[in-house]
């Protein structure tokens, strides 16, 4: 409200000063210059010089009025969910600059609405997957807690039920740290920090999670690292992601296979290559094993949830760097890791 | 939702040096060219050289007249618009990186990445500045001029300017041309990773398969005629 | 539609730009510079010539009012003086004009004291003071020396004149008290007298007054004049205008200045064609960098105002040295062209209009030259701007394959930029034409023969009363006294001496006698007009001669000569009639006559002929030419027409005894020629003679060729210096351009000193092929030019004279360049290692 005053209180000074100005030359020229002609060209000139100005000043309103009429209308079009149409975003004008900038938001928006609505969808096939997947051990839990509790068994079998029962639990507790990653990856919750850490730590802290399985099927890890080896990213989730590929080369190696990592420092990438002997990839698989709950067809008699993957190329896409593959099937394939130097 | 729409596009080039009159020969760079790129996708084109594929990215970009057809890029017909708005679509629509970089040799490696921002009269989102930057390992560069670079960060630099202006088509020719394959394999990554994060449409010529494996959808070319287009299994 | 806010980017392209092609910048701003001087330096000279002439005719008008009315009544005057388009005016109560005859020639008033008339017509005293008191009087230099009043103030002053109102001629005394130089008004000027003496003088009679009116609008003055009499109704007034309003005359010093003004054609060619020549040698990697920065999303109109912004900033910094170098060469060379006046022309007229439009011009030169590369930019595609190419000459490249000498490097690399050198050639061969033209021309004008034609003697003294060409002489004056004669003579360094005297005498031709003059003037000459015609705009020599025709009586001039005079008049040797014997004539009892400057018109009574002079009876020996550059000065009107008889000086004395010296020739030996003058300075400084001595007449020629040849000369330095800067930056462009290739050379193996080698060899290749054109048609044009001009110019003080000289001077400073560019170029070149300039792109 003040603003307003001040500005009127502004809006009348100028006004009074420019009559004043006005009234004071007209007096001016009147009294001083003696021949009329120079009198009345003077005085018109002057007015001429009003004029101009007044005409400028409208112009100027008017197109600051077309300028704001525009973008209302753009706003309009966008408010009511349509494709702003009949702009020319393509001139170089302020209009078409500020036209663009909502265009753009409208994109965005209208990018995160399809998103959403996507995620929504994924979710509920998440529910029902979870659900599917979370059925089997728990009817198979209930199924052994009957057995257990209505038959009179041997210690050796009630134990061997009671195994088969932790195992189960296990798949279920495996099922759902897998889903508390993942929800926290989608929400967006888990942070990353960033920093220069030593790759070689790293991969040791994912070769800890693996080390145990390899052994059990007997297969060789061999790493290829240079101890000063270092790249950007956060050691923490590195080495979930790096466990994660290294949970699934084992999975898919055949007793007795090799698994080798190698660190390449590239200028711009380092590269971390996780090669396995293990049953391979078709290549139209490439982009499908990355994707959430898939598992090839020859993986169907291997345990998982088609989680692992995703994981970890989540893990690395947040952190700027990004997987790739290539693989033969029946000869190995080869997970590339490209973290930032 | 298609981004960029080709329908019928030639490109003739009479030859001025050789031959005399009428009978110039005629170079077909581009003879007859349809195609439709989807949102947000990564397209490959490849070919051998002379094939049309620089041709054909020089018309999405805006950036050279066919003798026929049409370019529909985000609903526009290219060719319905004037030279300065067709310098607009260039700098708001488009980034484009070239095969010989093309950087301002007069301006330093920021003012460069900012350019087209700067000739939009827009404010830098700094942020996003530097969060480029950094991602090029540009950040301690930014004072330098370009021919105090190497080609690899000629190249970068490049990348970020055409990813600074935001523009939801990024045009590459030849990107990793000048580079080993190493090198080269590096900037396709970070092209498709940027791609992906600011879910940008990409089209990339270049003539080595091995970087269209990171593609969404693969376009041969032969003589200026599409003669495989191949969407990549998803 | 509100524009885009964004042409920050432009600035900065542009400050980058400089920052990075510093060395082509500052090229480029000293060439607009020049430009800039180029203008401002034509601009100004022909204002001045044109302000010169105006203020030349003010002179002569003697008054700066642009109308003057005479005999008016006070209320008259009074209604003059306030009608609407009267700004100021200026009256004059004249009681009556002087009216001695020593004054005939001119008009002076005596009137009451008139300050703003006084103003008008710089009629000031310098010396003393406007009179004050009773009888006083201020005068003019002019008047004085004609009336041999000494100048001191407080002389007594006795002066003849004619009162206004009718009533007879009177003499009044009155006394000096102050005097002036005459700048203006030598025809008509003012004698100033006090209100109370004026009244005195005119017995309060009616007073008539003159006015002098300066007007709102100089224009038309003739209609005007007619306009405020018929406004106010009065009838039967007599006006003069200015004559420096006159449309003619102004039209004329139009056409004078005009000269300089189409100059600025020429400069503004000049300056498109020497900054296009910067611009051009980088004009395809400026192409390539505007589509470069147009691929990017620079629109048309981004670029625009680049290209504005550029032309501005290059025509602000070349404008202020611009200004300040051209006034200052105006400066220099204006007393040059608007020759007679004290102050420096340049300073005296100074105006503000010719900087502003040379500004205007120059940011005009500069936009076009620099929009060219601009302009190719414009209707291509950023694709086409970007594979920009220029067509490079020499399309047989593919020849037979041969061993790769230095020689032959050097001769494909010349051959690749013949293209780029033709206009740079053109120019050079425009200017060194009108150069050597100029030089052919300046070096034909004969000092020799103008001065032998005009200055008859080394320094010829005038007496006081014959010093300007309207001024009477007086033989009463005597300001040059024989004391002063005899010192002269005396002097070492004088080797001939003459005094020469004159008297206006009346005379009396027989018919037969004056048969032979009325028969030249009435025949016709080669173009059939009748001979006196050409007199007919002199009034006075007509009556003269038609009462010679009629009755015989005539003034005869006797004039007594002695020494060096009379060897001069018999120098050349021409007798019209007769024949020539000293000793005949030193016994006094013949003379020579002398009537026209033509050798072959006899307008003289025969030789042989008796003549009266002044009671003594004379036989006319010969008769030869006049010779009018040896005497100073003007006869009376009646002596318009006249006959002049030479008589030994002695002769003279006896017939005339007392009468003054009007002029002494001398000639000295030229060795001692400083020592003289001082001499003569010393001599002269007591009194009120005058001196024209033969270096005022080398300087009046060498000012008269030097402002025959200026312009074309200034012209074709410029051009020169345009030719020579194109040659050089040719040569330097054919190094930096050629930058990467060097590197390559490098790299595959030459030293660095075969590669200076080939860039010597291209440079001496190219300034060979270039003068291989160069001197042989320059020459030819030359002389062809040089032929034609002398066949056809009007000036009779030439001889042939062929000079190449501007070729043989500018030859050594091409080679000079040829050969020490490109090692210097080359230096800076390399001063990068190999594989940095390898990686440039």
């Amino acid at each position: 409200m003040t603003g307003h005053k001040s500005e009127t209180i502004i809006r009348c000074g100028v006004l009074t000063v420019g009559v004043c100005i006005a009234g004071g030359f007209l007096y001016t020229v009147w009294i001083w210059v003696p021949r009329a002609e120079i009198r009345y060209l003077l005085i018109s000139l002057f007015g001429g010089l009003c004029f101009l100005i007044l005409f400028w000043t409208l112009l100027l309103r008017r197109q600051m009025c077309r300028f704001a009429d525009e973008l209302c209308g753009t706003l309009d079009q966008l408010l009511a969910e349509r494709e702003p149409e009949g702009f020319s975003f393509y001139e170089d004008t302020l209009t078409a600059k500020v036209q663009g900038k909502f265009r753009q938001f409208y994109d965005l928006m209208s990018e995160e609405r399809r998103q959403s609505r996507q995620d929504k969808q994924i979710i509920q096939e998440l529910v029902s997957d979870i659900s599917h997947q979370v059925k089997t051990p728990i009817a198979n839990l209930q199924m052994f807690l009957g057995i257990l509790k209505s038959h009179d068994l041997s210690p050796e079998k009630r134990t061997e039920f009671l195994d088969m029962e932790a195992g189960q639990l296990n798949k279920l507790e495996f099922l759902l740290q897998s889903l508390i990653r993942m929800s926290r990856l989608e929400t967006g919750t888990f942070t990353i920090h960033m920093e220069q850490a030593n790759l070689y730590d790293t991969i040791a802290r994912a070769l800890n999670g693996v080390w145990a399985k390899a052994e059990k099927k007997n297969i060789g890890l061999s790493v290829e690292c240079d101890g000063l080896v270092t790249a950007k990213c956060d050691p923490k989730w590195t080495a979930e992601a790096l466990e994660n590929l290294l949970d699934n080369a084992v999975k898919y190696t055949c007793q007795g296979g090799n698994i080798r990592i190698s660190v390449r420092p590239w200028q711009f990438y380092t590269r971390v290559d996780i090669s396995d002997t293990g049953i391979g990839i078709p290549e139209t698989d490439y982009h499908k094993v990355f994707q959430r709950f898939w598992r090839g067809a020859e993986a169907s008699s291997f345990e998982g949830v088609g989680l692992g993957l995703y994981l970890a190329q989540e893990i690395i896409r947040r952190q700027k760097g990004y997987i790739s593959v290539t693989s033969k099937e029946g000869v190995g394939s080869v997970f590339s890791v490209y973290l930032l130097s | 939702m298609d981004m960029i729409t080709i329908h019928n596009l030639k490109k003739y080039y009479t030859n001025p040096v050789i031959g005399r009159g009428s009978k110039k020969p005629v170079v077909k760079a581009l003879d007859g060219v349809d195609l439709t790129i989807a949102r947000g996708k990564f397209t490959a084109i490849i070919g051998a050289s002379g094939s049309g594929k620089t041709t054909l990215l020089n018309m999405m970009g805006g950036l050279d007249m066919p003798t026929e057809g049409e370019v529909i890029v985000d609903g526009i017909n290219l060719s319905s618009l004037r030279e300065e708005e067709l310098a607009v679509f260039r700098r708001k629509k488009t980034g484009f990186i070239f095969q010989n970089y093309n950087l301002v040799p007069t301006l330093t490696v920021e003012e460069n990445i900012l350019f087209p921002l700067d000739l939009d009269g827009a404010a830098p989102d700094m942020r996003f500045l530097e969060e480029i930057t950094e991602l090029l390992g540009l950040a301690d560069k930014l004072e330098h001029y370009p021919d105090m670079l190497s080609g690899g960060q000629q190249q970068r630099v490049a990348i970020a300017r055409a990813l600074a202006a935001k523009p939801p088509v990024i045009l590459a020719d030849e990107p990793t041309g000048n580079l080993d394959s190493r090198n080269g394999q590096n900037v396709a990554g970070l092209l498709k990773m940027t791609a992906e994060i600011y879910h940008r449409t990409l089209v990339m010529v270049t003539h080595n398969p091995e970087l269209a494996q990171m593609t969404d959808r693969v376009i041969r070319m032969r003589d200026g005629r599409i003669t495989e287009s191949q969407v990549m299994p998803c | 539609m509100l524009k885009n806010n964004n042409l920050g980017i432009c600035r900065r392209l542009m400050m980058r730009e400089i920052k990075f092609h510093t060395g082509q910048y500052i090229l480029l701003a000293i060439s607009t510079c020049l430009v800039c001087m180029l203008y401002t330096f034509s601009l100004c000279l022909g204002n001045l010539t044109y302000n010169g002439f105006i203020f030349s005719y003010k002179m002569i008008y003697g008054s700066g009012s642009h109308i003057l009315f005479y005999d008016l009544t006070p209320s008259q005057a009074a209604g003059i003086k306030g009608h609407r388009s009267v700004r100021e005016a200026v009256s004059l109560s004249a009681i009556g004009v002087l009216s001695d005859e020593m004054l005939e020639n001119r008009s002076v008033k005596l009137a009451s004291v008139s300050p703003g008339w006084a103003k008008e017509t710089e009629a000031v005293p310098m010396q003393g003071r406007m009179p004050k008191k009773q009888n006083e009087i201020a005068l003019d230099e002019l008047t004085m020396n004609s009336l041999a009043i000494p100048y001191e103030l407080g002389t007594e002053v006795s002066l003849k004149w004619t009162p206004a109102d009718g009533s007879g001629e009177r003499v009044d005394t009155f006394c000096l008290c102050g005097f002036w130089e005459n700048r203006m008004g030598q025809t008509e000027t003012c004698a100033w007298v006090t209100e109370e003496t004026a009244q005195k003088l005119s017995s309060g009679g009616q007073k008539k007054q003159a006015l002098g009116v300066t007007l709102y609008r100089p224009g038309d003055l003739e209609r005007q004049g007619e306009e405020i009499l018929s406004d106010l109704g009065i009838q039967d007034i007599a006006f003069t205008t200015n004559l420096a309003w006159n449309d003619a005359r102004r039209e004329y010093a139009g056409l004078k200045a005009g000269r300089f003004y189409r100059l600025n054609l020429i400069v503004m060619l000049c300056g498109i064609l020497m900054l296009y020549h910067i611009v051009r040698l980088s004009a395809a990697q400026d192409v390539r960098f505007y589509g470069r920065i147009k691929s990017l999303g620079m629109t048309p109109r981004q670029l625009r105002v680049l290209w504005a912004e550029r032309a501005a900033l290059l025509s602000l910094s070349g404008l202020l040295p611009g200004w300040l170098s051209g006034f200052l060469l105006c400066v220099v060379l204006a007393p040059h062209v608007v020759i007679g006046m004290e102050e420096n022309p340049a300073l005296y007229f100074f105006r503000l209009w010719p900087f502003i439009v040379s500004g205007l011009f120059t940011f005009l030169t500069t936009g076009i030259a620099c929009s060219l590369p601009m302009r190719a930019v414009t209707g291509k595609t950023p694709v086409e701007a970007m594979k920009f190419v220029e067509k490079e000459g020499g399309g047989r490249r593919r020849g037979k394959r041969r061993r790769t000498s230095l020689f032959l490097m050097a001769f494909s690399g010349l051959s690749r930029r013949t293209n780029r050198s033709v206009p740079g050639m053109a120019s050079l061969f425009l200017s060194l034409c009108i150069l050597c033209c100029i030089r052919t021309m300046g070096a034909s004008y004969d000092q020799e023969k103008y001065l032998e034609g005009m200055a008859v003697f080394d320094y010829l003294i005038a007496d006081a009363s014959a010093t300007a060409s309207i001024q009477r002489y007086n033989p009463k004056s005597r300001s040059i006294k024989e004391e002063m004669y005899q010192a002269a003579a005396a002097h070492p360094a004088v080797t001939g001496i003459g005094v020469l005297r004159t008297m206006e005498v009346p005379m009396y031709a027989e018919d037969m006698e004056r048969a032979q003059i009325i028969a030249a003037f009435e025949g016709k000459d080669e173009s059939g007009t009748v001979r006196k015609e050409y007199m007919a705009d002199n009034p006075d020599w007509m009556a003269g001669y038609e009462k010679m025709r009629d009755k015989g009586e005539y003034i005869g001039i006797a004039t007594g000569v002695s020494g060096l005079m009379l060897e001069k008049i018999m120098a050349q040797n021409i007798l019209i009639e007769g024949a020539f014997s000293a000793e005949l004539f030193d016994t006094g009892q013949y003379v020579i006559a002398a009537a026209s400057s033509s050798s072959e018109l006899k307008v003289t009574p025969p030789a042989g002929s008796r003549v009266m002079i002044a009671g003594r009876e004379f036989e006319i020996m010969a008769s030869v030419p006049l010779e009018e550059s040896m005497i100073s000065g003007a006869n009376s009107r009646e002596a318009q027409f006249h006959v002049t008889y030479y008589m030994p000086e002695e002769v003279f004395e006896e017939l005339f005894p007392g009468y003054g010296i009007r002029n002494v020739g001398i000639d000295i030996d030229q060795n001692s020629q400083e020592e003289f003058e001082l001499f003569l300075e010393e001599l002269l400084m007591e009194t009120k003679a005058d001196v024209i001595s033969v270096s005022d007449y080398q300087w009046i020629f060498r000012n008269a060729v030097f402002h025959n040849c200026m312009i074309p000369l200034f012209v074709g330095s410029v051009m020169l210096l345009i030719g020579v800067l194109n040659f050089g930056n040719v040569l330097a462009r054919g190094v930096l351009v050629r930058k990467k290739e060097f590197a390559v050379y490098e790299s595959l193996g030459m030293t660095r000193r075969q590669i200076l080698r080939v860039l010597l060899l291209e440079g001496v290749l190219h300034l060979a092929s270039m003068l291989l054109f160069l001197v042989p048609a320059t020459a030819a044009v030359t002389w062809l030019w040089g032929r034609w001009w002398i066949a056809n110019t009007n000036t009779w003080c030439v001889t042939w004279h062929y000079s190449l000289m501007p070729l043989w001077v500018s030859i050594p400073v091409l080679a000079a360049s040829a050969l020490l560019i490109p090692p210097y170029f080359l230096k800076t070149v390399t001063r990068e290692s190999v594989t940095e300039r390898l990686r440039v792109f």
